[in-house]
């Protein structure tokens, strides 16, 4: 565990984050309509939603940034709003935009924000210099950053966030707009902040990205939590069926009835390409699919296994695609 | 506390790389001051080129108090102050003043000794050119100084009268323009009553208060700019909190401000050789009016959407109140409406505060100006980091 700066004595509380019922609008609209969550100690949660679902405004809500309409958010046993200003040491948040000093140096933002953070000395000094190291900026270290590349910029954004070494690391789409070098190295510096015990929650809309950081998800849609829980758990709501899909030739509508006869296979279906499956565990299934399909006189030039994901899950809780 | 050094620090480095406040703070007004001093260098060096050359024509020989008076101009002529040529006779006195071989011309008549020893009335004549106004009105100044004195001294009615060549209107003129135009420095220095300043500290604080008005936005417009960059939003993220992010920002601007006046006012000390007296309390004036400076732009630019638009907002205010203010042309002094107006600004009590200094008398003399200044600037503060408050989110 990391010592917090400036704070009480935590709470034995052993939650990092709870977060009751938050609620904000902007004027008509109710961009957060009461979600509930918690995180606790080393916990990598993820949340997850389209544009526009209300991660960032329940995310700024959280770092007291954002004055809430309703609701409570604690963290390490402390309520937090946007003047309990000594619980603020606890997190380290990290903007979706980029919030730097452009006229200033990569060592002088962070030497900034470090003091902001209640650093200073010997301390402050040793962060700085790992935090450059970390996001491999050590050499650009006295270059003012309206010179550095938007992955320059974007690392020492997450960079300044890991400075005061929080308990919660909080991350809002840190990834966007970032080449896929940069992305991997962000994705490994998180990986590498959860296994410290550091506890962090990550928003997104990139599946991928939870599905390979986060121990739990939540699914956040038009400003409300609408499934949470560990990956196996939420693909477990749309049933764990995996989509077997075949590029043939032939009797296919022969075949997909043969098919369809099979135990474990729920549904056959032709499409323009050849099959579709919905099967309960495709792999001891299959060659018994195929011996089906050679029985049919079908030729098959390719198969495709899909696992149900989080993407299919958010297909079934809204019926629309996460992605526009 | 430390936190808000910090914040003030960052944004002073920040805004030194920027240059915006050097232009405006510094080097605009310095640039100015030496356009001025180039232009108006003649008429600014009072010391040597405006020295005034009266004469004095007296019919009251041998009487003490005329003689006294003959006397006194002559100990000013010895300090360089004016030129003093004496004349036969009133006609000849008339003659040199129309022709402009002396500026202006005293005129003791017969018996003036005598009258105010006995205690009855009698008068100088000032005699003036109507064309030249200021010395018309440095004359009758010069004379009823004189005339106090005397009074003073024998409880008699001593008077002073303006004649030659001047209908009751154009006396009325003369009056009125010689109130209302500061005396050369070294003259006026002579009369304490006539508090006012010389040209060129009246121009180099006039100066300094128009570009101040320029940078003294600092503050508001930093946050508003912090808030575009989001780094805003970070700063409220840290345990700093946002009453010390507040009061950073307006720091920033008084700061700023002070620092714009206070190296424009040394400079022009040598540049245009204007005259600060009484440090401390200008000291004071100058942090009342940049205090008040810096809540009417935060104010007015706190209305801002945007960064840039403040920026414009900013400009507007430091024209209209630097005009208004009387600091490219005095303004003060009358009731018009003009003059009405420029009681609003900070420019024009910073020079009143100023001119009542300029004669001596200490914090007493500006009690006024200081008070008006002080309550602006509590009073817009107040409002504009009330106002501020607003922009304190992502
Ligand atoms: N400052 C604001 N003023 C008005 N409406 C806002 C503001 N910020 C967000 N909103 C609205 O609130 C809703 C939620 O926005 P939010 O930024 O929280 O979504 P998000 O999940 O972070 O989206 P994205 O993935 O695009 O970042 C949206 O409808 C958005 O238009
Ligand atoms: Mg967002």
């Amino acid at each position: 565990m990391n010592t917090p700066l400036n704070a009480p004595a935590p709470d034995p509380s052993p939650l990092v984050l709870q977060v009751e019922d938050l609620r904000k609008s902007y004027g008509e609209i109710q961009a957060v309509k009461g979600i509930t969550f918690e995180i606790a100690p080393g916990e990598n949660y993820g949340l997850l939603g389209p544009n526009g679902a209300g991660k960032t405004t329940t995310i700024q809500m959280i770092a007291g940034v954002l004055e809430a309409d309703g609701g409570r958010v604690t963290v390490c046993g402390g309520e937090l709003t946007t003047t309990t200003t000594s619980l603020k040491s606890h997190i380290g948040w990290v903007p979706q935009e980029v919030a730097l000093y452009d006229r200033l140096t990569a060592r002088e933002n962070l030497a900034f924000f470090g003091r902001m953070q209640g650093l200073s000395g010997k301390r402050l000094a040793r962060r700085v210099d790992e935090v450059l190291q970390l996001t491999g900026l050590s050499d650009r270290a006295g270059d003012k950053t309206i010179k550095f590349s938007g992955g320059m910029r974007r690392r020492l954004n997450i960079g300044i966030g890991l400075l005061h070494e929080p308990d919660l690391l909080i991350l809002d789409e840190p990834t966007v707009g970032v080449d896929v070098q940069s992305r991997a190295s962000i994705l490994d510096q998180v990986a590498e902040m959860t296994r410290q015990g550091m506890a962090v929650l990550y928003t997104t809309h990139y599946i991928e990205e939870v599905e390979r950081l986060c121990n739990r998800v939540g699914i956040i849609d038009h400003g409300e939590l609408i499934a949470e829980g560990t990956r196996t758990e939420l693909v477990r709501m749309v049933g764990e069926r995996d989509r077997v899909l075949i590029t043939a030739e032939g009797d296919l509508t022969g075949g997909a009835g043969r098919i369809e006869q099979l135990d474990g296979v729920h549904q056959a279906g032709v499409t323009n390409e050849g099959l579709e499956l919905l099967v309960d565990d495709a792999t001891p299934l299959l060659p018994r699919i195929f011996e089906a399909l050679a029985g049919s006189g079908i030729s098959v030039s390719g198969v495709r296994v899909e696992e149900p994901d989080l993407e299919a899950v958010f297909l079934h809780l809204t019926g629309r695609a996460l992605r526009d | 506390m430390r936190d808000i050094a910090w914040i003030v620090l960052k944004d002073l480095r920040q805004q030194v790389r920027d240059r915006t406040i050097l232009i405006f703070g510094l080097i605009a007004p310095l640039a100015i001051a030496a356009a001025l001093s180039l232009a108006f260098g003649n008429f600014f060096q009072t010391d040597e080129s405006v020295v005034f050359e009266f004469g004095i024509a007296n019919a009251d020989t041998g009487g003490p108090i005329s003689e006294g008076f003959s006397m006194a101009m002559g100990d000013l002529e010895t300090e360089g102050l004016i030129e003093v040529t004496f004349h036969r006779n009133r006609a000849s006195l008339d003659r040199a003043v129309e022709e402009g071989v002396v500026d202006a011309g005293f005129f003791i008549p017969h018996g003036f000794s005598d009258a105010i020893v006995e205690g009855s009335e009698s008068r100088v004549i000032v005699v003036a050119n109507p064309d030249a106004p200021v010395v018309a009105g440095v004359a009758t100044s010069i004379a009823e100084q004189f005339a106090l004195e005397i009074a003073s001294a024998s409880a008699a009615g001593a008077t002073v009268a303006i004649l030659g060549g001047l209908s009751p209107e154009q006396m009325v003129q003369v009056g009125l323009a010689a109130s209302r135009i500061p005396p050369p420095a070294r003259v006026a220095s002579l009369e304490a009553e006539i508090r006012q300043l010389d040209g060129p500290t009246y121009y180099s604080a006039g100066t300094a208060m128009f570009f101040m008005v320029f940078v003294v936005g600092v503050g508001i417009l930093s946050l508003l700019e912090e808030r575009r960059r989001h780094t805003l939003a970070r700063l409220l993220s840290s345990p700093t909190g946002p009453g010390r992010i507040l009061a950073a920002k307006f720091l920033l601007s008084f700061m700023v401000g002070v620092g714009s006046v206070g190296l424009f006012m040394l400079f022009s000390r040598f540049l245009l050789g204007a005259r600060w007296v009484d440090l401390p309390v200008t000291a004071l004036l100058v942090m009342a009016a940049v205090g008040a400076s810096a809540g009417i732009v935060s104010l007015v630019a706190g209305w801002a959407r945007t960064a840039e638009q403040a920026q414009n907002f900013q400009s507007v205010v430091a024209v209209a109140m630097g005009i208004l203010g009387g600091t490219f042309f005095p303004i003060s002094g009358g009731d018009s409406l003009l003059a009405t107006l420029s009681l609003g600004t900070p420019h024009a009590w910073f020079m009143r505060g100023l001119g009542d200094l300029s004669g001596g008398g200490g914090l007493a003399v500006v009690a006024l100006p200081l008070a008006v200044l002080t309550g602006m600037a509590v009073v817009t503060l107040t409002i504009s980091v009330l106002g501020a408050r607003r922009n304190l989110r992502p």
